[in-house]
């Protein structure tokens, strides 16, 4: 056969060969498990550090009055929003902005609604910032419930074993890229370059083919990455090659010896790229089109719309567009897996910037709460409608927490704080806040809950791991012990009984 | 002068002469003299084969050169790296300094009032802060990062002043993009001001460079030490720990102790902290003070007030005087600011970290992304001491890690590092001369001081543009390593990969395709042959189907038509008549192949891959069989190809 003829043959095979067989071809492999159900497990890192403190609120009348006067201008009153005849909410019990004012807390400019109050619900330790009344909604539905001052641990450490010298404290606390390692890896010591959801994909490998277990909407990231696999990166919609796709043709046939590694490794990103763009030809643009759900977000438009300023009744001039855009994406994904791809399992991860607020805290966090809330309970919503929202989990991560202290305009690094999980299962215990309640927030030199330091400014002290928080995560998703072992190589440091793995997770969170 | 080879340098007179007679050219040669004597061998290292600077470099070899040494990929830089050698392209580039006139600052005020209606902004450039606080002004980090970033990088000779400006864009980081909000993104001229201190600084010294960023306004504003008071108990504020923390983590000394080879040395297991909490404190109390000049406050965040053109301000009122501890060093009290910065910039230069720090993270960023212990150490060394004593000279470090052994002469197959799309894209413009379009004026090839160019808006396409990175960390990991058995199991690291995911290469790849079948200068002018100048094609033609001003640029491949046409038809009448015929097509594109491999090359393409690409040319057909448009579809595939192919996006 003349070459010329040959390519033009091989060519026309191109299209169906690389994504469907390696799918095809899934069931052999003994390690990828089966699983008779489809779950999805979406985690939200809000990147830079979160200021978990007028995130969750105090609402103890003494914790609330040590919180209020360290944080001062930039605290958030204690007034409680859920009892104000402007927190509604429809018959699902999803909150519904309603009247003249749209916002729940009646204030004008978007400084004033973050720092108007919060939703109290009894006696719970927390109360939700007034900016996420939609997530206040949830948590009373009992699909939500919070994580109280989780952060990076090596095992359980208190403020005496810091004190001493005793205890074995991650590597470079209040640094940004290494608590985001640390938070990735769940292996707070020393570096290494796997994540923990990275690890599970490895133990599953090769499950969903060509796609993976994970996908992650912000990059490369460390913890989608595992020893042997790397997530689908992935944007709001999959580029596709327009008109041709011609290196990764020319490198499919070229036979080239590789005499160096990068342009080895080159050439298979360039038929990446080719299986990428034939993967989602025609399966995405025939995805579910959620305009057409009878669910609304909570201004009566559609779904992940993004309301504008008149809408939410505040001098906002732009919310975060993209989590809207990239939630919307992940419940699209997850349709498509389940229906169009068959899988069982399916792990997303988006990345929400900007958090970092060492100044400027109080016009921007409050977007950030407010995109959140509303982006989040959408996602929910859609979930729902699509039958899936007892199937789906969403949890938030952050670089740390922040200083109790303010710096005059914001806040600093810190180490522990809350955050939220989402799930619609009947065995998740929604509407709780579950965790160690910090004890205090007084900046005494002898407080326990913060960094022993010569210069105190309020840095939590973690009470429970990413490992605590996430390995009945992991067990609800079908995670085994030994794949759970080698996601969490720590967690056998929190167990409380010898011999028991399950021991060392947070209680509480799903019963 | 620079008499930086000192620590390089091999004692052949051969070597020694063309150093002598470059640096006479630089016009202080009394330096030379003093300086021999600080030329000392390498101990036991006779080994000088390597360098042969006087021996000629062949084309591709010139082209890696430039691909880790220029962002412009310029024919006549190549043609002078192979008569001349590295060392004299260096030392020529080393002795132009920086020209003032053509400032990103002085551009931009140049070019605002002349902009086209998405610019409706008219100004002089200001001279005082309260002029310049007065400026409201469209998003103009997009001039600066898409048309001013590119335009210098083009219209400059001082190719390496460029590449090192760049570089240290990266590791000295500031972004105009993130986090949102950021008034960075409309108050580009802060932008310009600070690329200007990089581009001013690149071949001076690092302290020096330190000093200038720290009175940046636009460091102040995105490390947001700006309005940083001392603690104020009745307030409860106390200092911002953000630059505090930054300046030793990202800018100087990292977060472990290094030895000189940048191995991170530990105990126990365990990394070194080179610095702890309290130092982060301590360095928190010595950047207050500080406030944007022009407004005459002092503002905790500056809401668009205050002036980005002029070094922040000083308030004693809201400095902490008191005495200060930083990295085991005293710092009194009742210090100014100025003396305070001075002395951290003190401790952090004395710093055993900052040399093998610094020099790592430029060798990644020029030469290689896993540079030997060894190789490190030369260049940390030279960073201590150029040879005269003074360390932290940034032309002395740049020299030692071009010409380093290890890159110039280098058969190991984990050498060389992947192009950033970004620079890579510069590389490809070059090479096809790239030219802005539309009504805007150009004169023989090189663009007047007071001309707006526009292009790509490329951190739409590949999430890459200068000063746009996501955070302070960069575009990139530094520790980023592809899950491939070849990376993982030596330990190696490949930072530009992180991004070059398959959405990133497929849009690449897309923009690459439609530049150089829409925007070739050739392609609008005579295969359509609708227009009768490109002006009116770009006037009537492009901008009737639609295309946004982000694009308003042209290349020019008729050297690749007639080459290709030539070698079809025996002619260059644009019919490509040849087309027709199978045998002809095969020969043509043979010599297409040959032509652009030797042109974007210097002939790297692997026998085995210009044979693949061969036989998919000639299966390319064009819409309706019309043969000057299939002629197109050929040749956009073919430069396409070789653009995106390991061999041009690999540089080694």
């Amino acid at each position: 056969m003349k070459r010329r003829t040959f390519l033009k043959n091989s060519l026309k095979g191109v299209t169906a060969a690389p994504f469907l067989s390696a799918v095809a071809t899934k069931e052999l492999f003994a390690s990828a498990p089966t699983f008779n159900d489809y779950k999805a497990i979406v985690v939200l890192h809000l990147y830079g550090g979160n200021d978990a403190m007028n995130t969750f609120i105090p609402t103890d009348a003494t914790h609330y009055s040590n919180y209020a006067s360290y944080r001062k201008k930039i605290s958030v009153s204690d007034t409680d929003l859920s009892a104000d005849t402007n927190y509604k909410k429809d018959a699902s019990g999803y909150y519904k902005a309603d009247g003249k004012l749209k916002n729940p807390y009646a204030a004008k400019t978007l400084e004033e609604c973050y720092r108007k109050g919060m939703y109290k619900f009894g006696n719970d330790p927390l109360g939700f910032n007034a900016l996420m009344p939609e997530l206040a909604a949830l948590y009373e539905k009992k699909v939500l419930s919070i994580v109280s001052n989780v952060g990076t641990l090596v095992k359980p450490t208190t403020y005496d074993d810091i004190a001493n010298g005793n205890a074995t404290l991650p590597l470079f606390l209040f640094a940004h890229d290494h608590q985001r390692r640390a938070v990735a890896t769940a292996y707070a010591q020393s570096r290494i370059n796997s994540g923990w959801l990275g690890r599970v994909a490895d133990a599953w490998s090769p499950i969903n083919g060509k796609v993976g277990l994970n996908v992650s909407y912000h990059g490369m990231e460390t913890i989608m990455t595992g020893r042997k696999t790397s997530p689908l990166v992935f944007g709001v919609k999959p580029d596709l090659f327009k008109n041709q796709d011609i290196p990764p043709i020319i490198e499919r046939f070229a036979k080239t010896k590789d005499d160096n590694i990068f342009e080895a490794f080159y050439k298979r990103l360039n038929l990446d790229a080719k299986e990428f763009s034939e993967t989602f030809k025609s399966v995405w643009d025939n995805a579910v089109d959620f305009s057409t759900f009878s669910a609304k977000n909570s201004y009566g438009e559609a779904l992940f719309s993004v309301p504008k300023a008149t809408e939410i009744g505040v001098d906002v001039q732009s919310l975060d567009s993209r989590l809207f855009k990239y939630l919307e994406s992940i419940a699209r994904f997850i349709k498509i897996g389940k229906e169009d791809f068959g899988y069982k399992r399916q792990v997303f991860y988006i990345a929400m910037g900007g958090f970092d607020f060492h100044s400027g805290q109080m016009l921007d966090h409050a977007k950030k709460l407010r995109s959140i809330s509303l982006a989040v309970s959408d996602f929910y919503k859609a979930l729902e409608e699509m039958g899936l929202h007892d199937k789906v989990l969403l949890a938030t991560t952050s670089d740390f927490g922040r200083t109790l202290l303010s710096n005059g305009d914001g806040t600093d690094h810190g180490w522990g704080g809350h955050q939220f999980v989402m799930c619609g299962d009947a065995n998740f215990n929604g509407g709780k806040v579950v965790g160690t309640p910090v004890d205090n927030y007084e900046l005494a030199k002898n407080n326990t809950n913060f960094f022993p330091s010569r210069n105190i400014k309020g840095r939590l002290i973690p009470t429970t791991s990413i490992e605590q928080m996430f390995a009945p995560v992991l067990d609800w998703f079908g995670v085994d012990e030994s794949a759970m072992k080698s996601a969490f190589p720590n967690l056998a440091n929190f167990q409380t009984q010898s011999g028991d793995y399950k021991s060392a997770f947070l209680s509480g969170l799903f019963s | 002068m620079r008499t930086i080879l000192s620590r390089l340098i091999k004692t052949t007179g051969a070597l020694f002469l063309t150093f002598s007679l470059v640096n006479c050219g630089g016009g202080s040669d009394g330096d030379i003299s003093t300086n021999n004597n600080d030329i000392t061998p390498i101990k036991n290292d006779t080994d000088n084969t390597w360098l042969n600077l006087d021996k000629n470099a062949t084309r591709a070899q010139a082209i890696t050169f430039l691909k880790q040494a220029a962002i412009a990929l310029n024919e006549s830089d190549i043609e002078y790296v192979m008569q001349h050698g590295y060392a004299a392209w260096i030392d020529k580039q080393l002795a132009m300094s920086f020209d003032e006139k053509n400032s990103m600052v002085d551009l931009l005020y140049g070019t605002l009032s002349k902009l086209d209606t998405s610019f409706k902004v008219s100004m002089a450039h200001p001279t005082d802060g309260s002029s310049c606080e007065k400026i409201a002004t469209p998003k103009k980090y997009r001039l600066v990062s898409n048309s001013l970033w590119w335009q210098r990088v083009f219209r400059g000779k001082d190719q390496l002043r460029q590449k090192v400006a760049y570089a240290l864009s990266q590791i000295i980081v500031v972004s105009a993009v993130s986090p949102a909000g950021n008034l960075l993104e409309w108050r580009g001229e802060g932008l310009a001001y600070y690329y200007d201190i990089l581009q001013r600084n690149a071949f001076g010294n690092y302290k020096k460079l330190l000093e200038d960023i720290t009175y940046s306004p636009a460091m102040a504003y995105y490390m947001t030490y700006i309005g940083s008071a001392k603690y104020d108990p009745a307030k409860g504020e106390s200092p911002d720990e953000n630059y505090a923390r930054e300046i030793m983590q990202m800018f100087s000394i990292g977060t472990s102790e290094l030895a000189l080879d940048g191995t991170i040395e530990t105990k126990n297991g365990r990394d070194i902290p080179s610095y702890t909490q309290d130092d982060v404190m301590n360095g928190a109390k010595i950047f207050t003070g500080w406030s944007f000049a022009g407004n005459g406050r002092f503002d905790r965040v500056a809401k668009g007030g205050g002036c980005y053109i002029l070094p922040v301000e000083f308030y004693s009122k809201y400095h902490d005087t008191t005495a200060k501890r930083l990295l085991g060093h005293d710092i009194p009290a009742n210090q100014s600011g100025k003396e305070d910065i001075e002395a951290e910039l003190s401790i952090l230069m004395r710093n055993k970290n900052i040399a093998p720090f610094i020099a790592k993270r430029l060798i990644q960023r020029m030469t290689t992304s896993n540079p030997s212990p060894a190789y490190v150490e030369r260049v940390a060394a030279v960073f201590n001491d150029n040879g005269s004593g003074v360390k932290g000279d940034l032309a002395a470090v740049v020299r030692a890690i071009l010409l380093d052994k290890e890159v110039r002469n280098a058969t190991n197959e984990n050498q060389g590092r992947v192009d950033e799309l970004l620079t890579s894209l510069a590389h490809l413009y070059s090479t096809f001369g790239v030219m802005p379009t539309h009504s805007w004026r150009f004169y023989g090839g090189n663009v007047p001081n007071d001309m707006p160019l526009y292009w790509a808006a490329t951190n739409g396409i590949f999430a890459q543009a200068a000063m746009s990175a996501p955070d302070v960390f960069n575009f990139y990991d530094a520790t980023y390593a592809p899950k491939d058995a070849n990376f993982t199991k030596k330990h190696l690291v490949a930072p530009e990969l992180q991004i070059q995911t398959p959405s990133n290469l497929i849009r690449y790849n897309n923009f690459l395709t439609t530049l150089f079948s829409l925007y070739d200068k050739y392609a609008i002018l005579d295969i359509d042959k609708k227009y009768t100048s490109l002006d009116d094609s770009m006037t009537n033609g492009l901008s009737k189907k639609g295309q946004s001003a982000s694009q308003l640029m042209y290349v020019d491949l008729s050297d690749v038509y007639r080459t290709f046409e030539q070698a079809l038809d025996g002619d260059t009448d644009g019919d490509f008549a040849g087309l027709k015929e199978k045998a002809k097509v095969q020969k043509a594109v043979k010599a297409l192949v040959e032509y652009l491999d030797t042109k974007m090359l210097g002939k790297r393409l692997p026998k085995d891959y210009k044979y693949a690409l061969e036989g998919y040319l000639v299966t390319v057909e064009g819409y309706d069989y019309k043969l000057p448009n299939r002629a197109r579809k050929i040749v956009v595939a073919a430069i396409v190809a070789i653009a995106t192919s390991p061999y041009y996006m690999v540089i080694r």
